[in-house]
């Protein structure tokens, strides 16, 4: 599709009573999130029981794949609302499709640092019932692990949709609702790296 | 209309984002080796709130949205830090 000539205005100043992307979207988001808090919840407080091996099973831990991954979620982010950007302002599908192909080599990275991290664990021989902390350790990144998969699928969907022209300023609920779900991964593991690779 | 963020507002957002991860990095390499306890915790929750705080309201474009949608996302992330800084708090000496 060929970018609109002039620019909509952009509304940092004005109010929207509704959020980007479908309401359903958002309200799927919320019941993600309740989720990944009970899991937060449980991990800190199950933390709070043995600090000391928590903190010791924590220097087995590889935290600058965990860091690295947060780069790449970030970077990933930021594609994906540069993407969204370029079709509500520009309605240039083009650009867009660009920025959302740059969300999915993020997306991607992670997977694959997230993978490498795994068969080292693995590796050593540690499973759900190692410890306490391991139990948590792989059940919680797994189950975001799950989620940046699920997030991988949209963002291809997108991206093969936005190539299409599918997307116009008045009609991008698809393309915002895929977004808002990704931001979402992303801003569980802004809070996940914090909580099990740093805090001590 | 489509809410839509400035994007020098998402390139900045970004770019202290980056910053950010970079200085809880460092952190984490750091305190494996000192025992400060609550200044280097308080430090590193304020900075995850900050980054939560951008990835809402620039990437998910809930700025310029009512209130009431940026109280719940940001409201999680305040609940979510509150109950690890009380379990913190429990697991001090």
């Amino acid at each position: 599709m060929t970018p609109t000539s002039t620019a909509l205005p952009e509304s940092a100043d004005e109010l929207h009573i509704a959020p980007p992307g479908d309401l359903a979207i958002w309200f799927f988001i919320l019941a993600e999130l309740l989720a990944f808090a009970v899991f937060f919840a449980a991990y800190a407080f199950a933390r709070a029981k043995n600090p000391a091996l928590f903190d010791e099973m924590q220097r087995t831990l590889n935290r600058d794949a965990g860091a690295v991954n947060t780069l790449l979620l970030i970077t990933a982010s930021w594609c994906v609302a540069r993407g969204v950007h370029a079709v509500v302002k520009y309605n240039d599908s083009a650009k867009a499709s660009r920025w959302l192909l740059g969300g999915i080599a993020g997306g991607a990275g992670f997977l694959v640092v997230k993978l490498s991290e795994y068969a080292h664990v693995f590796g050593e021989g540690i499973t759900l019932s190692t410890n306490t902390f391991y139990m948590f350790y792989i059940s919680l990144t797994f189950f975001h692990f799950m989620h940046v998969i699920l997030g991988m699928v949209i963002l291809t969907v997108l991206w093969a949709q936005t190539r299409k022209g599918l997307y116009t300023p008045d009609s991008a609920n698809g393309l915002e609702s895929g977004a808002a779900y990704w931001h979402m991964v992303d801003l569980v593991w802004i809070v996940l790296f914090p909580l099990v690779y740093v805090m001590r | 209309m489509s809410p839509i963020i400035p994007a020098r507002k998402l390139d900045l957002a970004y770019a202290i984002l980056v910053i950010a991860t970079i200085v809880t990095w460092l952190i984490g390499d750091w305190w494996q080796d000192h025992n400060v306890l609550l200044p280097v915790m308080a430090g590193l929750l304020t900075l995850t709130f900050i980054k939560c705080r951008l990835v809402i309201l620039d990437f998910m474009a809930l700025r310029p949205v009512k209130f009431f949608w940026r109280g719940i996302v940001i409201g999680w992330v305040l609940l979510v830090l509150g109950l690890i800084s009380v379990a913190y708090l429990i697991s001090l000496p």
